[in-house]
């Protein structure tokens, strides 16, 4: 059907057909004997014809209406080809048709005449009028012979009837009787049998004017002069006869009177088709022109859509390709431009699909090597994140998530501030990489680095060994750094715990051991020689072996505590009430006087899990140095806060001890929780040092401040497990657990 | 094409279908209105017909009514020739369609001769040629028709039921050229009877 409705063989047989059909219609027209028959047929077939054709077309313009309405790729331009193709073909065509139409009218018109119409009329009444000359002779003659034939007997008539038509020269005589009976006859054919009866109106203008004359065309015998009279009767009863005479008109007469007939009757005849032969000749001429528009049309169609139809694949195919399908290949449209650019556009979809088959293998092979990178990174126990340029979250592996504590997967994407939004105990961590990564941008030297971090999370205190470092530049491009972390808090207690372990025992050694000996020594010097010695020798000796032991002792006491220091028993976790064991605690110093200006604010706190003995060891700590700090001042207070943190991601209880003494020097605040670092003429320095490590075994974190309006506190924070299964990852636990 | 394709497409479908039955419609009601008899006696009509038996011959009797437009009148007294046709057919009755056993057509040329200005019927089978004053008269005659042999007796089997039919009318492909598409659409010029029905038995 598409190859009917808009192949080009088809149309052009249509076309020929009805050029052909026009053809022959045109010579049917001028009366040709050929196809004159065939011309009703001939114009059913081109008005056929010509309604397929306007079918076709129309068919065309709806498609491309609906082409347009769409806004089909390159119905625009068929638009305006098919409009210029109309125009330029119309205009010369409809010029011709009006000046045709004018010449053939004018033409037709001019066939026409009227003097010859004039001549023509003149002929034929010259003709009636010779033929009426002699009809007046030949009525004449028949009533003589009527006369004549009225005397003569019945029995006689045929005989009298044959003399006298031999006579007068007829070719036939009648009587005729009432109702048109044939009373006798003669004829000069004698095989004719039946005479030429006169109609019915020949007898009423008989009986009106007694006599009837006129011309006749009888049969093949040409023109004759028909003659009725009423034979005269002499009886007047007697029944009415007439008597028909038919005369035959000179063969010379009647081949003029018949040649001025026909071309009198052929000259009517056109004269009266004039108008009818106009429309016809209009008819068949609008026919062509139809058929010229018709197949001006649709050519017009057939070189737009031949001329549209590599541009629409062009523009589809383009379209194709922005949508990704690279697989488009246009049908080849000839050596010509368009051609061309048809090749090149297929050449350029073959080189994209290249490509593009190119790129999937390398995206294949990367989402291999990413897969594999992440499984390598997945398995890791050290975090890596990688950030953008823009410190936004690019990827992160699982260990990440653990160590921090924080679903980062949900903030890929985002920077890595907004992760210290939501989770507070962080931002010391994405202030130290923002802080390192705002280096590194300034100075290359810093593009890597490396530092210990210490959060305080959900889970308690974490010490991370955090480093950075740039991305590898990829062509040119920076493509943001990659962080590195491990949670060494479990590895840093054990080391410290080692080292102190080790210094507790060559302690012992290299210490204690030989202090025994000199006590010993001492104490057998004084034994051995207070008894000789008298007076100020023997006071001396005295005051210098005591004063040796003393020191002893103490050296020894000093080592012991180092060694309780050192190796600390194994804690025993459990749940306790920290606000009970604040109580307990300062209920031991009920009797002590020092110990009067304790203030206890207890807020409602939730259970810790703790080692309570542990907690009471610090809080004796704690206690005992606020109150010796106390000592001197004019008006002492101990006050001793309790409260519960909940923040997004974690909550903490916090215990705060404060006191109003001198606060701490500032050269020592920063290291007060080292050992052997005391302000106290008496101290060991090695109380806070304890406290800091229980704190920090529980997970917790302590730490010292002094106050502006005098004092200092001391502010312990310690997690809160909220779930049993949380109690057994506390740091002590995993501790455990390493 | 998809009127998933497109809306727009699908409702200029609709109403270019729309259109053409409103046309087609318009056509129906104009080609009703020139059908209609307008004319008042003008056309042709079978008043009535008889076939009868004759010596084994069935020859056909009939009276027809020729009422002529004045068109086709201006044209004979303009020297054109008509041709009028008189159809009979004979068909056999049978149960569930007849059969067509017998078909004649008869020929009548009717024209003006212009000299003795007469109205002319010509047989152009026989070559007989009558003449008559008036348009009437020539009508009169040419509607009666008397004793046209048909078919010999032989030719219908004993016993069944034929039926014939008769119908006149004007030939318009006998008409010139030029007139034809004009008589083709001008119910001036479409002149034709009923067909006219008679039992036959023999």
């Amino acid at each position: 059907m598409k190859k009917i409705t808009t192949g080009i063989g088809p149309i052009l047989g249509l076309v020929v057909l009805l050029l052909v059909s026009l053809k022959l219609m045109s010579d049917a027209t001028e009366n040709s004997t050929r196809f004159g028959e065939l011309y009703s047929v001939l114009l059913l077939i081109n008005a056929l014809g010509l309604v397929t054709l306007g079918g076709l077309v129309g068919w065309n313009l709806f498609r491309l209406i609906g082409q347009v309405r769409a806004r089909r790729a390159g119905a625009g331009l068929t638009v305006r080809m098919v409009a210029m193709f109309v125009i330029l073909s119309v205009t010369p065509v409809l010029v011709v048709y009006y000046f045709s139409l004018q010449f053939l009218h004018s033409g037709i018109d001019s066939w026409f005449d009227v003097r010859i119409e004039r001549a023509l009329d003149d002929a034929l009444e010259l003709s009636r009028t010779a033929l009426e000359s002699r009809m007046r002779e030949l009525l004449k003659q028949t009533q003589l012979v009527a006369t004549d034939l009225s005397m003569v007997v019945p029995d006689k008539l045929p005989g009298a009837l044959e003399d006298a038509r031999r006579l007068s020269g007829a070719a036939e005589l009648s009587i005729i009787g009432p109702n048109g009976r044939i009373i006798a006859s003669s004829n000069i054919d004698p095989t004719a049998i039946v005479p030429a009866s006169p109609d019915d109106s020949i007898i009423v203008q008989l009986r009106q004017s007694g006599n009837y004359i006129g011309l006749d065309p009888i049969g093949d015998t040409g023109l004759h002069v028909r003659v009725v009279v009423t034979l005269p009767e002499d009886v007047p009863s007697q029944e009415t006869r007439i008597l028909q005479a038919l005369f035959p008109v000179t063969e010379r007469m009647s081949s003029l009177a018949d040649s001025v007939q026909s071309a009198y009757a052929k000259y009517r005849e056109l004269a009266y088709l004039r108008n009818p032969l106009k429309v016809s000749f209009t008819l068949t001429l609008s026919l062509v022109l139809l058929l010229s528009l018709l197949a001006a049309v649709w050519a017009a169609f057939y070189s737009a859509r031949r001329m549209v139809a590599p541009l629409r694949d062009l523009v589809q195919g383009t379209r194709a390709v922005a949508e990704g399908d690279y697989e488009t290949q246009l049908p080849r449209s000839g050596k010509n431009e368009v051609g061309f650019l048809v090749e090149s556009f297929n050449q350029m979809t073959r080189r994209l699909r290249n490509a593009r088959d190119e790129t999937r293998r390398s995206q294949v092979q990367l989402e291999e090597q990413r897969a594999y990178l992440e499984a390598v990174l997945s398995r890791l126990s050290t975090g890596v994140i990688t950030l953008d340029l823009d410190r936004r979250f690019v990827t992160v592996n699982h260990a990440a998530q653990q160590i921090l504590g924080v679903n980062l997967q949900s903030h890929l994407g985002y920077e890595l501030e907004s992760v210290a939004e939501s989770h507070i105990h962080l931002r010391p961590f994405t202030e130290s990489v923002a802080l390192h990564l705002q280096d590194a941008a300034s100075d290359d030297n810093l593009a890597e680095w490396r530092e210990q971090l210490i959060l305080f999370g959900a889970s308690g205190r974490q010490v991370l060994m955090c480093s950075g470092a740039p991305l590898p530049v990829v062509d040119g491009r920076n493509h943001g750094n990659v962080l590195v972390f491990d949670d060494i808090t479990t590895l840093m207690e054990a080391q410290r715990s080692a080292a102190w372990s080790e210094v507790a025992r060559r302690l012992a050694h290299e210490i204690k051991n030989p202090l025994t000996p000199i006590q010993l020594s001492a104490e057998r010097l004084r034994h051995k020689y207070l008894r000789k010695l008298t007076g100020k020798d023997a006071d001396g000796l005295d005051r210098l072996t005591r004063t040796i032991v003393q020191q002893v002792e103490a050296m020894k006491e000093m080592v012991n505590t180092f060694s309780d220091y050192a190796r600390m028993p194994r804690m025993v976790p459990e749940r306790c009430d920290v606000n009970e064991l604040i109580s307990d605690v300062i209920e031991l110093y009920r009797g002590d006087k020092a110990a009067q200006h304790v203030e206890l604010h207890l807020s409602e706190l939730p259970q810790v899990h703790a080692d309570p003995g542990r907690l009471r060891q610090i809080l004796h700590n704690l206690i005992k140095n606020a109150i010796e700090a106390n000592e001197g001042v004019a008006s002492p207070s101990v006050a001793i806060e309790t409260r519960c943190v909940r923040e997004t991601a974690r909550s903490y209880i916090e215990i705060r001890v404060r006191d109003s003494g001198p606060g701490f020097q500032k050269d020592v605040l920063q290291r007060v929780f080292e050992p052997y670092v005391t302000t106290k003429p008496k101290g060991n320095g090695l109380g806070l040092a304890i406290v800091k490590r229980i704190v920090e075994e529980h997970g917790g974190v302590v730490s010292a401040e002094n106050h502006e309006d005098g004092g200092a506190s001391v502010v312990i924070q310690l997690p809160i497990a909220t779930r049993i299964a949380d109690i057994g990852d506390t740091p002590a636990s995993r501790r455990e657990a390493v | 094409m998809h009127c998933s394709a497109n809306a727009d497409y699908c409702s200029l479908r609709a109403r270019l279908f729309r259109w053409l039955f409103a046309c087609s419609l318009a056509l129906l009601t104009f080609e009703y209105a020139l059908s209609a008899p307008i004319f008042g006696e003008v056309g042709f009509r079978v008043r009535n017909a008889d076939v009868r038996l004759e010596r084994d011959v069935y020859l056909l009797d009939a009276k027809i009514v020729f009422a002529f437009s004045n068109e086709a009148i201006e044209a004979m007294e303009n020297g054109v020739t008509l041709t009028v046709l008189v159809d009979v057919e004979v068909f056999r009755q049978r149960p569930l369609w007849d059969k067509k056993i017998f078909n004649r057509q008869l020929q009548f040329h009717v024209g003006v001769h212009a000299l003795s200005k007469r109205y002319v019927i010509k047989n152009p089978d026989s070559g007989e040629t009558d003449t008559y004053r008036s348009v009437e008269e020539m009508a009169a005659a040419l509607g009666l028709i008397q004793g046209i042999p048909l078919f010999a007796a032989s030719d219908l089997e004993v016993a069944k039921e034929y039926v014939a039919r008769v119908r006149a009318r004007l030939d318009i492909e006998g008409l010139p050229s030029p007139l034809r598409p004009l008589a083709y659409v001008s119910q001036a010029w479409r002149l034709a009877s009923d067909w006219y029905e008679l039992p036959l038995v023999r």
